[in-house]
This record gives structure tokens, C-alpha cells and sequence, in this order.
């Protein structure tokens, strides 16, 4: 079973140090890579009301772990300033947005607009899969990424292998891609 | 035997050279590792708290907890101290997280040996949980280690 929740949830939860239980920075925004369907860290706000942008960014790894009460570090050395590949991290808009796009089965049906991308929870979270407003279906569904996933301006093509593991609820998602041998959950580092 | 907070929170404190009266035990200040207790507050708050250290007290007794010599009553100093006595780094009451970043309830006391001074056992309201298991109490949080949940087997439902 592994564990996922939507990213746009993290928005907002603070930063806690395992090393020392201080709450050191709160989540701005989820930096993905929408042309990799790559998690690669979040943005940062300093702690507390009108507090601010921290300058800091806090790349997604080994070192980091997402609950739905915060986001673990092994401590504040993890908040990067200016480490060296982290430049979408600190320059984000220069990414394909991906919320909103139209999702196409391989088969050409319209399966609605991707609304959030869904990560695992637990340590290295990674993005795993897309939840999908389906007017059509009168439902949610989550479908799971994969190598084969191609992302245009408009539209999300979902590989015809990927279709057995949609779900409409989220923590049967979670159940079918454990089952849904991703590429991401055997080492690639996405 | 094993102490708790709770149980020894107003336990007097007495010179154990003169017999004076020092006053009752306010709060527990631990160490960076949230291992042991560091020192014992008794009184004042902020940069006015007076402290004892564990290594003046000479006997934790069940009535009376028994300081070397009234000298042994010190400000507080330092960030640990001055945050305990001021309430942000007091353990009781603090949120607990797992280092998988899932809320795992409050502290609501703290159990420890009273001949060394080391944490054994930390209560929150969802259960006991091992101090091997605690990796820091912080302004903002104690941190445990996340254990993995597995559902129980057949054979343990019958037993």
C-alpha cells in the first residue's frame, strides 16, 4: 500500500526539523516539472503571519518526508540558497502548468482536466499520479504516471496500460499504483 | 522505580545541609536530546526562572527531592532553559509528530528514572510511546520515529 496525497495540501504546512522539533519554514507553493512529471521541491514561506518568502528553497529527496501535519527535514541544512541544478526549483514559471490541462486516453477519450497532482506521503515523496475533474463521469479520478505519459500545451496523453489503474477515491488509488510497476517507485529518482 | 512529571510537579525541594525549604519542583528542563533531565525549574520566569541542575540534587525521594546546598539554586541560562521555563520547550502539552510528518497526539506526560534522570517512557493521549522511539522536543513539536503500520494476522486476532 503506499500512501498519497494531493501536493496543493502541502501549501501551507510547516517545515519541522527532526533534529530539533522547530518548526523552520512553511510550505509556499509545490515546484513541479510538469514535462517529467517530476516533484522537484517546494518553494518557502517564513514562519508565522505576514512573515514573508523565505529565500531559501527546499529540494525533494532522501532528507525530506511529507505527512498531513508537515513536512519533515533531517534538519535546516536541507533549505537550499543556491545549490547547483536547482534552478527550476528557484525559477518555477518557467514550467508547463499542468492543472487544468486536458486528460486524452490513448484511445482518444476526453477523461476531464487534471486538478492536482497526487505524491507519496512517508520520506522521498514523489509525484505518482494526477487527479482528474470528470464532468462526464459526474466523478474525481486519479490516474498514475508513468515514463509513457506525454504532456502537450492542452493536453495530458495517458498510455493505454495506464487505464486499469484509474480509481475514483483516493486511497483506492493509492492501492492500485502499489500494484502499477512505476518507474518511479523502483529508483528512478522522480 | 520510574517517576513521571505529573506525579513529582510540586514535590518540595530541600537544602540537604541545612534542611531549608527551597520551594517545589515548576518544570523539567531537558537535555538538546531530549534524553534526560537536565535540570529541575523552581521558580521565576524567563531570565528571573531559577534552576537546579541534576547534578546538585542528591536524592529524589518520594516526599522531597533533596538539593546539595541552597547555592545549587542558579538563573536560568541558556536557550534550553529560558525556553523551558517560559513554556515554548516544556514537553506536557507539545504536539507530537511522526518523522513521517503525521500528527501522532499530544504529550501528556513524561516518565523518567529518578536515580539518573533518564527519559524512559513518553505518554501521549494515543498511547505510550518507547523514548528510543523520541528523536526531539522542540518549540514547535516532539518528533518520533514513524513505525510502519501492519495490519495484525489471523493468529494475533486470536490471541
Amino acid at each position: 500500500m503506499i500512501h498519497v496525497m494531493r501536493a496543493r495540501d502541502l501549501i501551507g504546512l510547516p517545515v519541522v526539523s527532526v533534529r530539533s522539533g522547530e518548526d523552520i519554514a512553511e510550505i509556499r507553493d509545490v515546484v513541479y516539472d510538469s514535462g517529467n512529471h517530476r516533484l522537484l521541491g517546494f518553494s518557502l514561506n517564513k514562519r508565522g503571519f505576514f512573515s514573508g518568502r523565505l529565500k531559501g528553497v527546499l529540494p525533494t529527496g532522501p532528507s525530506v518526508a511529507i505527512g498531513s501535519a508537515a513536512v519533515m527535514v533531517s534538519d535546516d541544512s536541507v533549505i537550499s540558497n543556491d545549490a547547483i541544478g536547482l534552478e527550476p526549483l528557484l525559477d518555477p514559471a518557467s514550467d508547463l502548468p499542468v492543472i487544468g490541462v486536458r486528460v486524452l486516453t490513448s484511445d482518444g477519450v476526453d477523461l476531464g482536466v487534471v486538478a492536482a497532482v497526487i505524491v507519496t506521503t512517508g520520506d522521498a515523496p514523489k509525484a505518482v499520479g494526477y487527479e482528474i475533474e470528470a464532468p462526464a463521469h459526474h466523478d474525481t479520478l486519479f490516474v498514475p504516471i508513468s515514463a509513457q505519459l506525454q504532456l502537450s500545451d492542452g493536453n495530458l496523453m495517458l498510455p493505454a496500460e495506464a487505464t486499469d489503474f484509474i480509481r475514483n477515491d483516493l486511497a483506492g488509488f493509492g492501492a492500485a499504483i502499489a500494484s502499477y510497476r512505476l518507474p518511479i517507485l523502483e529508483g528512478d529518482s522522480r | 522505580m520510574i517517576e513521571s512529571f505529573n506525579s513529582v510537579a510540586g514535590r518540595s525541594m530541600v537544602a540537604a545541609d541545612t534542611a531549608v525549604d527551597l520551594g517545589h519542583i515548576r518544570g523539567f528542563i531537558l537535555d538538546d536530546c531530549a534524553r534526560r533531565v537536565d535540570a529541575l525549574h523552581i521558580d521565576g520566569h524567563g531570565r528571573g526562572a531559577h534552576v537546579v541542575h541534576w547534578a546538585a540534587i542528591s536524592s529524589f525521594g518520594a516526599d522531597a527531592v533533596m538539593v546539595r546546598t541552597a547555592a545549587d539554586i542558579l538563573p536560568a541560562t541558556g536557550d534550553r532553559e529560558v525556553g523551558t521555563v517560559n513554556g515554548g520547550l516544556a514537553a506536557i502539552g507539545k504536539r507530537v509528530l511522526t518523522t513521517e510528518g503525521f500528527a501522532a497526539g499530544t504529550v501528556e506526560d513524561v516518565q523518567f528514572d529518578p536515580m539518573t534522570g533518564l527519559i524512559t517512557e513518553i505518554v501521549t493521549d494515543q498511547g505510550i510511546v518507547d523514548v528510543k522511539r523520541l528523536r526531539s522536543i522542540g518549540s514547535y513539536a516532539a518528533v518520533i520515529d514513524a513505525v510502519e503500520w501492519s495490519a495484525p494476522s489471523i493468529d494475533d486476532i486470536r490471541r
